[in-house]
C-alpha cells in the first residue's frame, strides 16, 4: 500500500510524522544490524580464544565449540540477512509500528489507507484530521527508543565477559601443544632437541645417523609447521630406534662369537670378554696375542691372501674364526693379518656399543618428557602403539624395560594362502573389534608367517646339528623332532630375543622375515 | 457535510447510546455487554438471538428496551401449535358499510418495530421459517402480496438451552439470519441482591422513552458511514476463513471440531458490529480490536460443530477464542 501525495494539511501532518517515525525505525534497524555484526565478531573472537584455551586438552569440547560456533554464526548471519532483506521501511510500515507501539488501534494505518482509497469521503477526511492530531502528538524518540533488544544485549554482555575470562585464563592444554601451535618450542621440546643434537653429534656415520641429522635439521628450522615438526620428531625417534636395534644386533653377534670361541684353546679369555659384551677388552686381548704369536714364528714373509670384500665386510664370527685358526698352523703373516682384522672389527664394535650406550642415555632423556606430553595429548591408536611399543624394549645398558603406557595392537587376521579363491587369498585386516569387512585383495596369497618362521628355525645351521642324537630308546615322530629342534633354537637365541625382541616377541633373527611378509602383502603385484 | 458534522453525528450517536444504556440499566441488573450487544444489533440492522436459562431476564431485557425506545413493540410467545399466520397475519373477509365483502390482510404481530420472539425454538420449523423472509428481506409475503415492514424492524428471539424436550432446534439457515447470538449468564451474588432490591418493593423501577424511531434510524445511518480500512477488512475475512475446516487458514481446533464454518453474513456482522463498536469508542475508523470485540457474538452461532465437538463438549466459543488467538492481524 502506497500513500498518495498529501493534499490536505492533515495528510501533510500525517506524512511528516510518519517520515520521522520511519527515520527512527531505520536508525533502530541499523543499530540492530550493528548489534548482530558485533555479535558475529564477538562470536569469532570467542571461538578462536576458546579453541586456544582448550588447545589439545579436550578435543571433544573443541569440536563441540566449533559446532556451536558454526550454528550460532549461521543463526546470526540469517538474522542479519533477514534484517537487511526484510520488510522495506515505508510510511505505512511506520504507521503500523506507531499504531502498535502507541496503542493507536489502527488509527494511522487506517489513515494511510483512507488517504489512498477514500480521497473524497467526508468521514475519511474527519478521520484524517483526528489522525493528524494524534500523529502530531507522537514523539518518535520516545515511541521508538534506540535500544538494543534486551536478550541480544544480555548475550553480548555474557559473550564479552566470557571472552575476557578466556583472554586471561591459563590454557587448559599442555605448554607443548600451545608452543607448537604458536611455532615456538616449549622448554621440554628444547630439552629433547638438545639431547638429540648431542646424540647426533656423537654418533658415527651411518644410515640411521643421517636420518637423525635430517630430522634434527627440520626440527631446528624456525619456520616449520607443527605438522612438519611432529613428522620430523617421529623420524628422529625412528632413527634412534634403528640405532638401538643395530646395537642389539651387534650384542647378539658378540654373544654368538663368544659361544663359538668357547671351545677354542687359548681363546677362553677372549670368549669370556665377548660373553660379557666387552668388545674393547676382547680386542685388547687379541691384540696382546698378536705379537706373542708372531715373534716365535720369526719373519717369514708371506703375502696373505686378501679377503674378498675387505675386513669391513667380513662378519665378526668369520674374522674371529680365522683369528683362532691363525693361532694354529697358519703362517705368521696370515695369522697376524687375521688377528688384526678381528681386532679391528672388535674395536669397531666397541665404538658402536659405546655409541649405543650414549644412545640409550639420550633416549631416556627424550622419552621421559614425551611420555608426559603423550599422556595429555590425543594420539591416534597406531601412533600411541608405536610409541609405547618402542618404550617396551629392554635397555641393553640396564636391562630394564620402561613402560610408558599400555599397548594397542591392531591385529591382522591372516588368511590361508592355499585352497582359497583369488578373492579370499591375501590378508584380511580387521579393526580392533574384528567386525569390519576384509580389506580388498592386494597381492597373491603368501605362505603363512608362522610357517615361514618355523621353516627358518628348522633350516638354520643350528637345527641341522640337532640331528646327531641317536634315537635308541624310542623313535620320536617327525613332528616331535621338528618341535624339539625348534625349541632348542629358541633356547640358544634366548638372549637375543630377551634383549632385542619387541613386545610381540619377534627376534632380530626373524624380524626381516616378518617385515618382508607384511611389505610383500601390500606391495606385491596382482 | 463537513468533518465537523461528522464529529457532531458521532457525538450524538454516542450520547444516544449512552442514554439508552443507562435507562435500560435502571431495570436490568448487570448484563452491560448484552445491552451493548442488543443495541449494536439494532443499529447494525440485524436481529439478535438471546440464549439463557429461564428466569435470568431475557424477556425483561427486551421489554425494557422496547420501553426505552419509542418504537412499536410486539411479543410472540412461540409454542408448538403456533402457525405462520399467527405471526405474519392472514387475509380475512371484511364487510364494508354497504355490505360489500373484501379480502383484507390482517397484519400479524410481526408488523412492529421490535418483535420479541419468545422461546423461538418451541415453534415448529414451519412457523420458525415464517420469520425468515421478514428478517432477511424486511418484508412479508401473504396472499400474493408483499408487505414491507416498517423500519426499524428488529427481531429479538429468546431461547432456552436447557429444556430441549418438545423443542425444534433452529435450522442453520435460520440461525445465520441472526446478527448476534448473545448468551446471558447467571447474575453474581451482588447482582442478585440488586435484582431483589429492585423487584421486591411496592414499585418497580420505571424507564422513560428516550429514543424515538427517527433517532434510531439516524444512528443506523451513522454506523453504516464509518469507513473501514482494507487491512481491517482483511482481518475479518481471515477470521471467517479460519473457521472453515477445509481452508488453509483453519486452525487445528477448527479442523478437528468444525463441520462447516461461518457464512459471509458472519463477515458482514463482524464489520458492521465493528463499526458500531468503533463509534462507541469515539473512533472514526474500525480497528482490528473492534472486530475481535464482536467476533464471539457474531460467529458463535454460525459454526456447525461435528460429532467430536459434541462428544468432547467443545463449544463454539472455545473454538473461536482459539481462532482469535491464532489468526494474526494483517500488517497493512
Amino acid at each position: 500500500m502506497q500513500v498518495s501525495h498529501p493534499t490536505s494539511p492533515a495528510q501533510k501532518a500525517i506524512g511528516l510524522a510518519l517520515e520521522r517515525i520511519e527515520r527512527r525505525l531505520r536508525l533502530n534497524r541499523t543499530l540492530y544490524q550493528a548489534t548482530l555484526a558485533a555479535g558475529f565478531v564477538l562470536l569469532l573472537l570467542l571461538t578462536a580464544r576458546g579453541l586456544r584455551w582448550l588447545g589439545d586438552a579436550l578435543p571433544a569440547a573443541s569440536a563441540l565449540l566449533v559446532l556451536l560456533a558454526i550454528l550460532a554464526a549461521v543463526a546470526l548471519l540469517s538474522l542479519l540477512i533477514a534484517s537487511a532483506l526484510g520488510q522495506r521501511l515505508t510510511p505505512v510500515r511506520a504507521a503500523v509500528e506507531a499504531d502498535g507501539r502507541a496503542g493507536l488501534k489502527d488509527e494511522l494505518t487506517s489513515a494511510c489507507w483512507f488517504m489512498q482509497a477514500l480521497p473524497g469521503s467526508v468521514w475519511a477526511a474527519a478521520q484524517l484530521e483526528r489522525a493528524a492530531r494524534t500523529a502530531a502528538g507522537l514523539q518518535p524518540a520516545r515511541l521508538i527508543p534506540l535500544r538494543v533488544p534486551a536478550p541480544a544485549l544480555g548475550a553480548l554482555a555474557i559473550a564479552a565477559v566470557v571472552l575476557a575470562v578466556l583472554w586471561w585464563a591459563p590454557p587448559l592444554a599442555p605448554a607443548r601443544s600451545l608452543a607448537a601451535a604458536a611455532g615456538v618450542f616449549s622448554p621440554a621440546d628444547q630439552e629433547q632437541l638438545r639431547a638429540l643434537r648431542a646424540l647426533a653429534d656423537a654418533l658415527p656415520d651411518s644410515e640411521a645417523a643421517r636420518k637423525l641429522e635430517a630430522a634434527l635439521q627440520t626440527l631446528e628450522q624456525g619456520d616449520t609447521s607443527a605438522e612438519e615438526r611432529s613428522r620430523a620428531l617421529a623420524q628422529a625417534q625412528d632413527a634412534v630406534q634403528q640405532l638401538r636395534l643395530d646395537a642389539a644386533s651387534t650384542r647378539d653377534a658378540l654373544h654368538r662369537a663368544a659361544e663359538m670361541l668357547r671351545g677354542q684353546p687359548g681363546m677362553e679369555a677372549v670368549a669370556e670378554a665377548l660373553a660379557q659384551g666387552d668388545a674393547k677388552q676382547a680386542a685388547e686381548m687379541l691384540a696382546r696375542m698378536q705379537p706373542q704369536r708372531a715373534e716365535p714364528k720369526g719373519d717369514k714373509p708371506s703375502a696373505p691372501e686378501p679377503v674378498a670384500g675387505g675386513a669391513a665386510e667380513k662378519s665378526l664370527e668369520q674374522a674371529l674364526l680365522e683369528a683362532s685358526e691363525a693361532t694354529g698352523a697358519q703362517p705368521q703373516a696370515v695369522s697376524a693379518e687375521a688377528i688384526q682384522e678381528a681386532v679391528d672389527r672388535l674395536n669397531e664394535i666397541a665404538r658402536e656399543l659405546a655409541a649405543s650406550n650414549y644412545v640409550n642415555e639420550a633416549w631416556q632423556k627424550v622419552r621421559g618428557p614425551q611420555i608426559d606430553v603423550a599422556q595429555h595429548t590425543a594420539l591416534t591408536a597406531s601412533r600411541f602403539a608405536e610409541q609405547t611399543v618402542a618404550d617396551s624394549l629392554p635397555s641393553p645398558a640396564t636391562g630394564e624395560t620402561p613402560m610408558g603406557g599400555g599397548s594397542m595392537f591392531r591385529s591382522a587376521a591372516v588368511a590361508e594362502g592355499k585352497g582359497l579363491t583369488e578373492q579370499e587369498g591375501g590378508t584380511r585386516a580387521g579393526d580392533a573389534l574384528g567386525d569390519s569387512p576384509p580389506d580388498p585383495l592386494l597381492g597373491e596369497g603368501g605362505e603363512r608367517l608362522e610357517a615361514q618362521l618355523k621353516q627358518a628355525g628348522l633350516s638354520g645351521p643350528e637345527a641341522e646339528s640337532e640331528d646327531d642324537g641317536e634315537a635308541w630308546f624310542y623313535a620320536e615322530s617327525r613332528e616331535q623332532k621338528a618341535f624339539a629342534s625348534w625349541r632348542s633354537i629358541q633356547a640358544r637365541t634366548g638372549f637375543a630375543q630377551a634383549e632385542a625382541g619387541t613386545s610381540e616377541g619377534i627376534s632380530i633373527q626373524h624380524r626381516q622375515i616378518v617385515k618382508d611378509y607384511f611389505m610383500n602383502l601390500r606391495e606385491a603385484p596382482r | 457535510m463537513s468533518t465537523a458534522t461528522v464529529d457532531r453525528q458521532v457525538q450524538q450517536f454516542r450520547e444516544n447510546f449512552r442514554v439508552v444504556r443507562e435507562e435500560v440499566s435502571r431495570v436490568i441488573v448487570g448484563n452491560d455487554d448484552n445491552i451493548v450487544g442488543i443495541m449494536t444489533c439494532l443499529l447494525a440492522r440485524g436481529h439478535v438471538l438471546l440464549e439463557g436459562i429461564p428466569g435470568i431476564g431475557k424477556t425483561k431485557l427486551v421489554q425494557t428496551l422496547a420501553d426505552v425506545l419509542h418504537l412499536k413493540f410486539a411479543r410472540i410467545q412461540f409454542t408448538p401449535d403456533l402457525m405462520p399466520g399467527d405471526i405474519i397475519g392472514t387475509t380475512i373477509v371484511r364487510e364494508d358499510d354497504v355490505g360489500k365483502k373484501h379480502l383484507v390482510f390482517q397484519h400479524g404481530p410481526i408488523f412492529a418495530n421490535l418483535v420479541l420472539a419468545d422461546e423461538i425454538n418451541r415453534a415448529t420449523p414451519k412457523t420458525q421459517s415464517a420469520l425468515l423472509e421478514a428478517m432477511q428481506e424486511n418484508s412479508v409475503s401473504a396472499g400474493g402480496q408483499t408487505h414491507p415492514l416498517e423500519q426499524p424492524f428488529y427481531v429479538l428471539a429468546t431461547m432456552n438451552p436447557l429444556e430441549m424436550e418438545g423443542t425444534y432446534p433452529l435450522p442453520e439457515a435460520q440461525l445465520d439470519r441472526f446478527f448476534f447470538k448473545l448468551r446471558l449468564g447467571f447474575p453474581t451474588a451482588d447482582g442478585l441482591h440488586e435484582i431483589i432490591d429492585r423487584t421486591t418493593k411496592q414499585q418497580e423501577p420505571q424507564v422513560d422513552r428516550v429514543l424515538g424511531q427517527g433517532e434510531v434510524l439516524e444512528m443506523r445511518e451513522t454506523a453504516r458511514a464509518v469507513p473501514v480500512a482494507r487491512h481491517v477488512q482483511q482481518y475479518a475475512i481471515d477470521l471467517t476463513l479460519a473457521t472453515h475446516p477445509e481452508s488453509e487458514r483453519a486452525t487445528e481446533m477448527v479442523k478437528q471440531f468444525v463441520r462447516f464454518g461461518s457464512s459471509p453474513r458472519g463477515t458482514q456482522a463482524l464489520i458492521l458490529g465493528g463499526k458500531v463498536n468503533a463509534l462507541l469508542n469515539d473512533r472514526l475508523h474500525v480497528a482490528c480490536e473492534d472486530i475481535r470485540t464482536v467476533a464471539l457474538n457474531a460467529l458463535r452461532h454460525r459454526l456447525l460443530l461435528n460429532f467430536d465437538a459434541e462428544a468432547e463438549r467443545v463449544d463454539s466459543d472455545a473454538i473461536l477464542k482459539d481462532v482469535l488467538q491464532r489468526v494474526a492481524e494483517p500488517r497493512a
